[in-house]
């Protein structure tokens, strides 16, 4: 089964990406998981998300548009990135999810991935 | 450039919410998405199951769903590739999300992997 690990990191950890002495390390943790995931055939895609700071978050209410800066909701942890797994089960997603390093001092969401067929919604 | 837009929206209304008004939003997306796919902006998307369905894992532990932090959930997502922050602006406005919740765009780190 498809399933998205979303890594939410906490404020101090994306700070780590922008500290020249720590970067190196801190950006390794993160290849390391990546590497183990593709090592296991488990791994099917992924992203980093620029920091929060970048987001937008755009609404619409009677036709009328609402810009704002982002990012939504306005919690403690962000999204920092995910990666979409094919795993057998959800035991199986959910330990990979407590390799990812965004465990440390955050969080991850363990969330199936419907397989659609050609022609329904996204 | 690459975005990411994160469609929060409140999943519990989807529970109650008529069939009818289901298929609309289903087709209102199913519009949207071929829209993306026909102007070559469309690389991914997915919905996701009822925040129920999901664990959080935390170094203390492992946390059933649903997540009540907040009255609106990500309920999907779509990867779409944009001209700038403004073309992506453009397309987040016109998801079906925009409508009923809200859609966070957010540019994806090109670290050069």
């Amino acid at each position: 089964m498809k399933i998205i690990l979303l890594a939410n990191v906490a404020p101090d950890d994306f700070a780590l990406r922008d500290d020249a002495a720590k970067a190196g390390a801190y950006m390794g943790e993160w290849y390391a998981f990546g590497n183990a995931m593709r090592e296991h055939n488990i791994y099917v895609d992924g992203d980093a998300l620029e920091a929060p700071a970048t987001a937008t978050v755009v609404s619409v209410r009677d036709g009328v548009r609402t810009v704002e800066d982002g990012p939504y909701p306005d919690t403690k942890e962000q999204l920092g990135g995910f990666c979409v797994i094919d795993a057998p089960d959800m035991a199986t997603a959910q330990e990979w999810g407590a390799k990812c390093p965004a465990v440390k001092n955050g969080f991850v969401d363990v969330r199936a991935v419907p397989i659609l067929e050609e022609g329904e919604a996204q | 450039m690459k975005y990411m837009f994160l469609l929060y929206d409140n999943e519990d209304a989807w529970d109650t919410m008529e069939d009818a008004k289901k298929n609309e939003i289903f087709g209102a997306y199913m519009a949207y998405t071929d829209a993306l796919r026909k102007s070559d902006a469309y690389i991914d998307g997915a919905p996701l199951p009822h925040s129920r369905e999901a664990k959080r894992i935390r170094a203390s532990g492992v946390q059933d769903g649903p997540f009540a932090d907040g009255k609106e959930q990500l309920g999907g997502y779509y990867m779409i590739e944009a001209k700038n922050l403004d073309d992506a602006l453009e397309w987040a406005a016109r998801c079906p999300c925009a409508s009923i919740g809200h859609v966070e765009v957010r540019p994806v780190w090109n670290i050069g992997d």
